[in-house]
């Protein structure tokens, strides 16, 4: 306790007392007799130390002598974008704890921060900014340079200066700098260099080895440069325990060697570089071995990227690890002649695809390069752009299945680990991926299910299809229970034609299909188009829906279905010959069609009620019965209360028992009211819905009349088909229709509709007059 | 009314996907697939202290560009003319829809399915992909929508080719001529100019860019790698001359041909539907 407040005590009295400078020392501050660091220097004994308080202070500074600057608080010393800023020119001279700034930018005079010219210097805990080079040891042999920031000035790359520049400077100790945005830290002509400790980043070359030899270079952080290291022209380099992260430039080498003997490259981690390790034609000497050993190269776009000229790397237990390319040979050839594995060991290789089946650690299968996208791109660097693609595994793929077009392999590792080596004792802490990150990602899942969820939303039909489980017997089919919806009271239903037809023509390509058609029609009619096939009954509802192009003038409720196509439609209740195979349910199709046309869906499930189809809500449209799909068409014809229905041979496909339920739906509708117009070829259903029919013929309307005028004739059920001569048909045609049968002309022959009990007597007739027939055939169909 | 109808008809295209056999099948390949993959690049950096944009993760592109347009393609080709084949198309011309909501609704249904089947594969691959760290969760995001755009592209072609068919079995069968030419013969024929004429860089990326394909996979690689040089020198023009921007140019590339494809197959959907 007691020494605890003798400790306060002193502490406090250094605090409050003024400065004492002790001898041998000279203070400079802005407010002391001292204020110039050059006159300082000038007037300071040899082995002096100056000690320079906060402040800023002009350059340049020559240090003429052996003595330490020692900087308190942080004194800038400001070069004012002038020359160099403090030049060390005297041996055994220190200087710590400045702040220097603001050198010229001259690349001729190499504009400085802190420039060294004599042996045994020790720059320590500076920080040299905004300065064309940062630090320069211009034949300064032993210097130390410790704990330095150096920032270049803000200038492209090329402009730049280096940040730490040795030159002809042996044994020099760079330990624990900070370099960055600067051009490169170089270490030219300077042997048995130490570099420590050192992070470098954002620059060209991170340390840049020229005829320099037996350095040391372990525990530095090379990240965001060009290239991370490149050790050229030396010998005996040894590069342990760094990290090469993220150098990417044009060349973008984590560690380059060139023409360098005898370089042990250990336990480095060179992560995400362009290519991770590049060795081009080193050793260059006879007898020397490069040792490439324990090293982890991850994630780089080429792992290794080796000159085939190089010979004599040792390149053992390295951990190869999802390099986009592990190894290559630069330009071509093979990277056989390099050792891959020794006394059993080799690397290991992430996409090694073979096995260790005597669980010895190492693969039983030889680890082979050879991939011919990889050769190909090798000759011709231009089909890099391929990787990645189909092409590329396609290309792979054939050269694995059929041996004639395997390339040789590029190299063989005869001992592939199965293991990935220890991760090497790094200045750099690998963080973890964010687990966050990861458990954030789960959130695209639901997102995915969104779309879904819409589709599938709980509807009110959710609720009747549950009502609709519960077993109920088919309702009657009694339509005039529904009564009109509002969609019907939007629809101007008046006395004046529903429908107006004048000179409708169409043609496909050369065919006349419709040829001037004209016809009207009012509210509360069933008019029939009736004829044989083909005679473009579906084509004129196809245009009364708008659903091809026409010449002539149509209008429905008095716009034109081709204008107005979607309003017209709204008002129209369409019936096809055969409701489509919809993979949709029932209760799905109504659903959908209600929606469109804005009806509620009590009502639409009221409505298949009364088609007597609620129990078929589940069902698939495609497994119903062709009556109950009719009958369902019909329902759906009906959504909206629509004041038109069109319909296109609605019984054609119908047996007896399926057309009688739907003729009497339809008889229903006409009977509240409903306009309808239907195509149809056959006699008994015209007769039995229409109140006005149509004739048609080859595309024209031939005759018009109303229902009451044709006969009734319920009993039809035969047509019988008379083969006449040419000249006969007309004088037949006017007898037999004089004899109250229907007659209709088809091409040389004349249909005519017979009721059971008079088959034989149109025979009778025409034998009467002299017609004689070639021959007949008598059809079990009632008509057309 | 028409916002309603195209709602309502994408709905109906939305529960049309769920049941159609292509898509789901092609949706599950999708989902096992990539996650099959995601897992390879999980095991990997599970025993790996770093973490980075691997050829494992890599091939995760390779597998979206033959699954993708395949899906898109097929579906694309499958909607119209299968509608017309089945009479649906006459059927829903006939409602109170134009043949442009009918198309919108189309594209929108199946787009939202394509959407939802690319999101349920790469939510379920981003799980062990982030878990180790192996991409950086914006990348893979956008990553995620440019395969959204992919697919869509693709689904326009594939209802351009619809558009024009009658046969569903046509119709298929052009879809899938055209995706071998899209994600394999097309660039094989360009390898093999690149080799025998020399192509310069900027000719051999122009012309690969006409293909929507290598448009995704170029974006894709640059989202992911961060930069083109693995490309060689086409790439290094590439991120030269382009830079940062070459991703939302391919995505706008990837825009402008759905654009153009829904368009073109929109003006011949409504000749055919008037003819």
């Amino acid at each position: 306790m007691h020494r605890l407040i003798l400790a306060a005590t002193l502490t406090m009295l250094l605090l409050v007392t003024p400065p004492q400078v002790r001898a041998n020392e000279l203070l400079v501050c802005p407010e002391c007799p001292l204020r110039d660091v050059q006159q300082a220097i000038a007037t300071a004994p040899v082995g002096a130390t100056i000690r320079v308080r906060g402040g800023v202070y002009a350059g340049p500074v020559v240090v003429d002598r052996p003595l330490t600057l020692y900087g308190e608080n942080w004194p800038a010393i400001d070069g004012g974008g002038q020359g160099t800023v403090l030049h060390v020119a005297a041996p055994d001279v220190r200087v710590e704890g400045f702040i220097v700034r603001g050198s010229g930018t001259n690349h001729d005079r190499e504009d400085t921060g802190i420039l060294v010219t004599a042996p045994r210097a020790q720059i320590v805990g500076n920080q040299v900014l905004d300065s064309l080079f940062g630090i320069q040891l211009l034949n300064a042999p032993d210097g130390l340079v410790k704990g330095n920031l150096v920032a270049g000035k803000p200038l492209p790359e090329p402009q730049r200066g280096d940040g730490i520049k040795l030159w002809y400077s042996p044994r020099a100790q760079i330990l624990n700098n900070h370099v960055r945005d600067s051009r490169d830290v170089i270490v030219w002509y300077s042997d048995q260099t130490l570099l420590q400790g050192n992070v470098v980043e954002r620059g060209r070359y991170g340390l840049h080895f020229m005829y320099s030899s037996d350095s040391l270079v372990e525990q530095n952080v090379l990240r965001d440069n060009s290239v991370g290291i490149y050790l050229m022209y030396g010998a005996r380099q040894i590069v342990r325990n760094n990290v090469f992260f993220h150098n990417r430039g044009p060349s973008g080498y984590g560690l380059a060697i060139k023409e360098t003997d005898g370089v042990v490259t250990e336990a480095n981690l060179i992560l995400r570089n362009r290519v991770g390790l590049y060795i081009d034609n080193s050793p260059i000497s006879q007898g020397v071995i490069n040792h490439i050993t324990g090293n982890w190269i991850a994630y780089n776009d080429v792992g290794l990227l080796i000159s085939p000229a190089t010979r004599s790397n040792r390149i053992l237990e390295n951990t190869l690890l999802e390099n986009l390319e592990q190894a290559a040979p630069q330009g071509g050839g093979t990277l056989d002649h390099l050792t891959w594995a020794d006394s059993g060991r080799g690397n290991f290789w992430s996409d090694y695809a073979g096995y260790d089946a005597d669980r010895n650690g190492i693969g039983d299968l030889p680890y082979q390069n050879r991939a011919l996208s990889s050769v190909l791109t090798d000759r011709s660097p231009l089909l890099a752009f391929f990787r990645f693609s189909l092409v590329a595994s396609a290309l792979d793929l054939a050269a694995r299945a059929v041996p004639l077009f395997q390339p040789a392999p590029r190299f063989t590792d005869p001992a592939p680990l199965i293991q990935p080596t220890p991760l090497p004792e790094l200045p750099w802490s690998v963080s973890p991926p964010s687990r966050t990150d990861a458990f954030l990602s789960l959130a695209l899942l639901p997102a995915a299910a969104l779309p879904f969820l819409f589709a599938l939303r709980r509807s009110p039909r959710l609720a009747l299809a549950e009502a609709a489980k519960a077993p109920r017997p088919p309702a009657p089919v009694v339509l005039a229970s529904v009564a009109p919806s509002a969609a019907t009271a939007v629809c101007t239903v008046t006395d004046a034609a529903v429908v107006q037809v004048y000179g409708l023509t169409k043609r496909f390509g050369s065919r006349l299909v419709l040829d001037h058609v004209s016809f009207s029609v009012r509210p509360g009619e069933a008019v029939a188009l009736w004829g044989p096939n083909g005679v473009g009954k579906t084509t004129i509802l196809r245009c009364l829906l708008g659903r091809t192009a026409y010449s002539g003038t149509v209008t429905v409720f008095g716009h034109s279905p081709l204008q107005d196509g979607p309003a017209v439609r709204a008002h129209v209740g369409y019936v096809p010959q055969q409701l489509p195979l919809l993979d949709l349910t029932v209760g799905e199709l109504l659903t959908t069609v209600a929606r469109l046309r804005g009806e509620p869906l009590e009502r639409a499930w009221e409505r298949l009620g009364v088609f007597g189809l609620q129990h078929t809500w589940h069902q698939p449209v495609r497994t119903l019965s062709g009556g109950m799909q009719q009958r369902l068409a019909l329902a759906l014809a009906t959504i909206g209360d629509p004041p038109l229905l069109l319909l296109d041979e609605p019984t054609a496909n119908l047996d007896t028992t399926a057309r009688e339920e739907l003729m009497a739906a339809l008889q229903q509708l006409r009977e509240a009211g409903r306009t309808i117009i239907f195509a149809s070829h056959r006699p008994d259903d015209v007769w039995r819905l229409a109140t006005r029919v149509l004739r048609l013929e080859a595309g024209r309307v031939v005759a018009e009349s109303r229902a009451a005028a044709l006969p009734v004739r319920h009993d039809i059920h035969q047509s019988l088909i008379l083969e006449l001569d040419a000249d006969a048909l007309q004088p037949a045609t006017h007898l037999l229709t004089a004899h109250g049968f229907a007659v209709y002309r088809e091409d040389q022959r004349l249909r005519v509709l017979v009721p059971p009990q008079r088959k034989a007597e149109p025979f009778f007739l025409l034998a009467r007059l002299g017609i004689q027939v070639r021959d007949f055939q008598l059809e079990v169909t009632d008509g057309w | 009314m028409a916002g309603n109808t195209v709602l309502v008809l994408a709905q109906k295209e939305l529960r049309d996907a769920l049941r159609n056999r292509w898509f789901l099948a092609d949706a599950v390949a999708l989902l096992v697939l990539s996650s099959a993959l995601s897992l390879l690049v999980f095991l990997t950096g599970a025993t790996s202290p770093v973490s980075g944009f691997g050829r494992t993760a890599a091939s995760l592109v390779n597998l979206m560009l033959l699954l993708v347009p395949l899906m898109g393609l097929t579906l694309g080709a499958l909607a119209l003319a299968s509608d017309r084949e089945r009479s649906a198309l006459e059927f829903w011309l006939a409602q109170p829809v134009g043949t442009g909501a009918y198309f919108l609704s189309k594209a929108l249904g199946i787009g939202l399915a394509l959407a939802a089947a690319v999101t349920l594969g790469f939510g379920a691959s981003a799980v062990f992909l982030l878990f180790v760290g192996a991409t950086d969760p914006l990348a893979f995001l956008a990553l995620t929508g440019l395969t959204i755009l992919l697919a869509w592209t693709s689904l326009t072609l594939g209802l351009l080719l619809s558009s024009r068919c009658s046969r569903t079995s046509t119709a298929v069968s052009l879809a899938l001529g055209l995706w071998l030419v899209l994600v394999l013969l097309g660039n094989l024929g360009l390898m093999g100019t690149a080799l025998a004429v020399r192509l310069p860089p900027s000719w051999l990326l122009g012309i690969a860019l006409v293909n929507p394909t290598e448009a995704y996979r170029i974006a894709a690689l640059r989202l992911l790698a961060g930069t083109l040089e693995l490309l060689g020198p086409a790439g290094l023009y590439a991120d030269e001359r382009f830079g940062a921007t070459l991703p939302h140019l391919l995505a706008s590339m990837l825009l402008l041909w759905s654009l153009v494809g829904g368009f073109a197959t929109y003006a011949i959907l409504r000749r055919e539907v008037l003819r």
